[in-house]
């Protein structure tokens, strides 16, 4: 960088900033510029470019980390303001400070969440993380989504001293299938190509390291063909004695894994941005997942052996975040040309971003290393002390006698200005439900719904059975045809305890009101652990925002509505946050058209179970057991699949009152564990008429129901719309099988909650439902199943 | 000397790929295509003799049970009697971990060798489609242009 640049105007700082891709406002631009006034020198390229990658969005969370004023109007119009003094801090991380749970071992502060898995003092704990990667896969879908999951995979292996990955999660958010998918997206590439691309690339990736993919949900919707969302979750394995790490002054800074290349240079900064077209195609990154496998089986030997004390992954921003992040507190010194490359040619600048995959970046002690490289060389994985960590508070990157970069710590960590920025919020307009169509018609199409309907053509991809420990599994019956809620892993062979992996992500509710999307996303994930019989006391979430451009204040408006839910549900339901992230920007614009995603939270959660052989699923197990309703049905039709047949935005999103729902959720728990209990499903897209199909051809039993016996808000009964009561939303709603000794102990369970017997589960294949106007609806297991099947791809 | 291997399926086996792509080809309304034949291209670069691509050719890139693998010189040009191919690389600078395998494997076989390894797909189409309709069909359809070229033979 020539000595201008310490002269250089606030407009000539910003077109910097874009010529070179920083993504750093006029405000970041500033403060860089009277930092190293104070040097009395001009940043290097590579200076600005590290302090660019460290920075960025996508690495500094600057929005969840801002003050915002939110001023919201309420449905007469009235305006309130409201002061977070910094987002994240304010909702999220507060309630789960507030909760205090001493089984969360780690949360906030490391690659991933940590939390005790045992409640007698035992010695495991798992780390759980879910990471986005939309940009990326928007515009190469199976690099993308690959490199997505195997950057999570990494942040599990860096999380503490490393855990063992046992499952993978993957959720995601298409644009429409049928005649739209084949329409090209902003990107150039259709639809059909990006799901096909990022389930490919998901399912290699996992299947090659041999992890099982166990959990996820796919939404398909128009607000989506720009901008997929592709979340990638990892849940591992660890002793309790790895979650704490250091670095020390003197450490030695050892990368391992692949060797680096042009690829992915720009990532960090380029996530951190709205999408548009002439992306070059050195963002992109592919992975091999080969040789991570490879480096994961090595590290996993080093940790137990305790060659190295710190450890993190080379994610978005390669060594340069890396390297930052670990001596933040000491200072370090990098050699880069130590660094093992793909190939000749590669400028030092590149090697220090370049974001090339399957890295970690260790801190080793200088008697450990010359061990730590031998065992690495053993396995034919590359690895290579490229520097060490110092005392002197500085980041120092030299090449040969060039120094390219030459920083104080502080500045590159703390020196980013903080926000302040500005959200509204105001109601849409209540638009009248309309009349319903033909029930018997209405259900099969409902099911039919690319969003509702059987996602095994994805699933199925994967493998969900490899390390052997799936108990409870993405498809569960006895011909392995009904949707589980939740998947349950064992966590030893010798041992019957267990975890339960779920997600919640209702992104189409945002439309009515953010607040409740993030309500509802907290409940499914919570309902979904219940229903398999998971422990309710040991509920741990994580959150993954995805928004537009946050600097319209309508956009943040959302974040701010859902940051606050997060905060309400979760105090009350007493699930505390272990690990989060966000991606924004999320809007594509090409030939100056913008078209931002809806703002979408997907909630993962795990949970304990104390005996996986206890784990109920979600299937029709015996002909006369009973079938009971579970939580109140309300006239809350806004967002519903039923409304998207009818083709409306009418009617009002579900809400949610947790201090009512909680105590539900305890006592069904209780008859689970008590064993009263012989199939659970929670009610969710599609209501109560998709959760009683899916359990019918799930078991291969059919039932009758009466919905005269549901129970109804009162609005609801008087109103005496049967479609309602089949197709509503609700939260807090189960469908629960029960054999008829159990009934009584059940009832006696549930003793003040919200529960009818609605019916029986029968012989013959045919599910027939009695309306509130008691006229009967009947259909077939067979043709049930042939419209749950058919809303694939063609 | 440099050298080009192209690894199809035997005769004997069922392409399912090619037989997707023709149907792929059929949906997006492409004219005169007939049969479909798809496979794997390599480009291996260094001080290689005929002998030692074959032996990497027949070892490492074909499965001797259901595939078989031509050896050409790099820069034979190959098309198909009564059709036209289809090769399509990754462009330089990204990622070819199918390449950095197969320069391992070979490493692993004592043939040191072989320096670089550019991997790609090719696509053979019979009938009577114009390159420019062909090129269409592979750009909107087997490839990312961000990441890919295509070239028509």
């Amino acid at each position: 960088m020539s000595g201008d640049f310490l002269s250089l105007s606030s407009d000539a700082l910003v077109a910097l900033s874009k010529e070179r891709g920083l993504s750093l406002n006029a405000e970041e631009m500033a403060a860089i510029q009277a930092h190293f006034k104070t040097q009395g020198r001009s940043p290097t390229d590579p200076e600005l470019e590290t302090l660019a990658q460290t920075w960025s969005e996508h690495c500094k969370h600057k929005t969840f980390r801002a003050a915002v004023r939110h001023i919201e109007k309420d449905e007469n119009g009235l305006e309130r303001g409201r002061n977070y003094k910094a987002l994240l801090k304010d909702t999220i991380v507060k309630v789960t400070e507030d909760l205090n749970k001493p089984w969360c071992l780690s949360v906030f502060k490391d690659n991933a969440g940590i939390v005790d898995a045992s409640s007698d003092g035992g010695t495991d704990a798992l780390a759980f993380k879910v990471e986005t990667h939309n940009h990326p896969s928007a515009l190469e879908p199976y690099g993308g989504a690959g490199t997505g999951l195997g950057g999570v995979i990494r942040d599990i292996l860096g999380a503490g001293l490393g855990a063992k990955p046992i499952a993978n999660s993957d959720v995601f958010c298409f644009g429409p299938l049928g005649e739209k998918a084949e329409k090209k997206t902003g990107s150039g590439l259709s639809t059909r190509r990006i799901v096909n691309g990022v389930v490919s690339g998901v399912r290699d990736y996992g299947n090659r390291m041999g992890i099982p993919t166990v959990s996820g949900a796919v939404v398909f919707d128009d607000d989506f063909a720009e901008n997929p969302l592709v979340f990638c979750g990892t849940l591992g394995l660890m002793p309790k004695s790895t979650i704490d790490k250091s670095v020390r002054s003197g450490d030695i800074i050892v990368m391992a894994g692949g060797r680096v290349g042009r690829d992915g240079i720009h990532g960090a900064t380029f996530s951190s941005d709205t999408l548009t077209t002439g992306i070059p195609s050195s963002v992109v990154q592919i992975g091999n997942p080969i040789v991570q496998k490879k480096m994961m089986d090595v590290l996993l030997v080093a940790r137990d052996r305790g060659l190295y004390r710190g450890i993190t992954d080379c994610g978005a921003g390669g060594l340069s975040s890396a390297v930052g992040e670990m001596g933040e507190k000491t200072g370090a010194r990098v050699r880069l040309e130590k660094v093992p490359l793909k190939y000749a040619g590669i400028v030092p600048w590149e090697i220090w971003l370049s974001e090339s995959q399957e890295r970690m970046v260790m801190a080793v002690p200088p008697k450990n290393l010359e061990t730590l490289l031998g065992l690495f060389a053993d396995e034919d994985v590359d690895a290579a002390a490229i520097g060490e960590f110092t005392s002197d508070g500085r980041l120092k990157v030299m090449h040969g006698a060039d120094t390219l970069v030459d920083m104080d710590m502080s500045f590159l960590h703390d020196g980013v200005p903080k926000r302040s920025m500005e959200s509204r919020w105001s109601p849409p307009p209540l638009v009248e439900f309309p009349k319903g169509a033909p029930l018997k018609k209405s259900l099969l199409a409902v099911l039919a719904q690319p969003t509702v309907a059987s996602k095994e053509w994805v699933v199925r991809q994967y493998d969900h059975e490899v390390q052997g420990r799936t108990v409870v599994k993405p498809f569960v019956g006895p011909t392995g045809v009904g949707p589980s809620d939740a998947s349950v892993l064992q966590l030893h062979p010798s041992a019957r305890r267990g975890v339960a992996l779920s997600a919640g992500l209702n992104p189409h509710y945002s439309r009515w009101d953010a607040y409740w999307m993030a309500a509802s996303a907290i409940d499914e994930a919570v309902r979904n652990l219940v229903a398999v019989g998971a422990r309710p006391d040991r509920i741990a979430i994580l959150d993954n925002f995805c928004g537009g451009n946050p600097w319209r204040p309508e956009i943040l408006g959302d974040l701010v509505r859902a940051a606050q839910a997060c905060h309400d549900i979760a105090r009350v339901y007493g699930t505390p946050f272990i690990s989060g992230k966000d991606s924004l920007f999320n809007e594509f614009e090409v030939a100056g058209r913008r078209k931002a995603i809806p703002t979408t939270l997907l909630i993962s959660a795990l949970s304990l179970v104390d005996d996986v052989a206890k784990a109920v699923t979600m299937d029709f197990k015996k002909p006369g057991n009973w079938v009971f309703a579970v939580g109140e049905t309300r006239d809350e039709m806004g967002g519903s699949r039923y409304g998207v047949h009818l083709g409306t935005r009418g009617g009002a999103v579900p809400r949610l009152t947790p201090e009512d729902t909680w105590p539900v959720y305890e006592k069904l728990s209780a008859a689970i564990a008590a064993g009263d209990v012989a199939s659970c499903h929670d009610c969710s897209d599609g209501g109560l008429g998709v959760a009683l199909a899916e359990m019918c051809f799930g078991g291969g039993w059919g039932a009758q129901v009466d919905l005269r016996k549901l129970p109804l808000s009162a609005e609801l009964r008087r109103e005496g719309r049967t479609d309602k009561a089949l197709f509503s939303e609700s939260n807090g709603r189960f469908l629960v099988e029960v054999a008829p000794a159990s009934r009584k102990a059940f009832l006696s369970a549930m003793d003040g909650a919200p529960v009818a017997a609605l019916g029986q589960v029968r012989e013959p294949s045919t599910l027939t439902v009695v309306g509130l106007d008691g006229k009967s609806t009947s259909w077939t297991l067979k043709e049930l199943e042939k419209s749950w099947r058919s809303g694939g791809p063609a | 000397m440099n050298w080009r291997v192209l690894v199809h399926l035997k005769p004997t086996v069922a392409d399912h790929h090619g037989d997707h792509i023709r149907r792929e080809s059929r949906l997006a309304g492409l004219a005169g295509v007939g049969r479909v034949r798809a496979g794997h291209a390599y480009e291996l670069h260094g001080d290689l003799s005929e002998k030692d691509a074959r032996f990497l050719a027949d070892r490492v890139l074909a499965d001797p049970v259901t595939q078989e693998a031509a050896v050409f010189p790099a820069d034979h040009v190959r098309r198909p009697q009564g059709g036209r191919l289809a090769e399509i690389w990754l462009k330089q600078g990204v990622a070819d971990p199918v390449a950095d395998t197969v320069r391992l494997a070979a490493r692993d076989a004592g043939l040191e060798a072989l320096t670089a390894v550019r991997s790609g797909q090719v696509v053979d189409f019979f009938g009577i489609a114009t390159p420019a309709a062909l090129r269409r069909f592979c750009e909107d359809h087997l490839m990312n242009p961000l990441v890919q070229t295509v070239e028509i033979r």
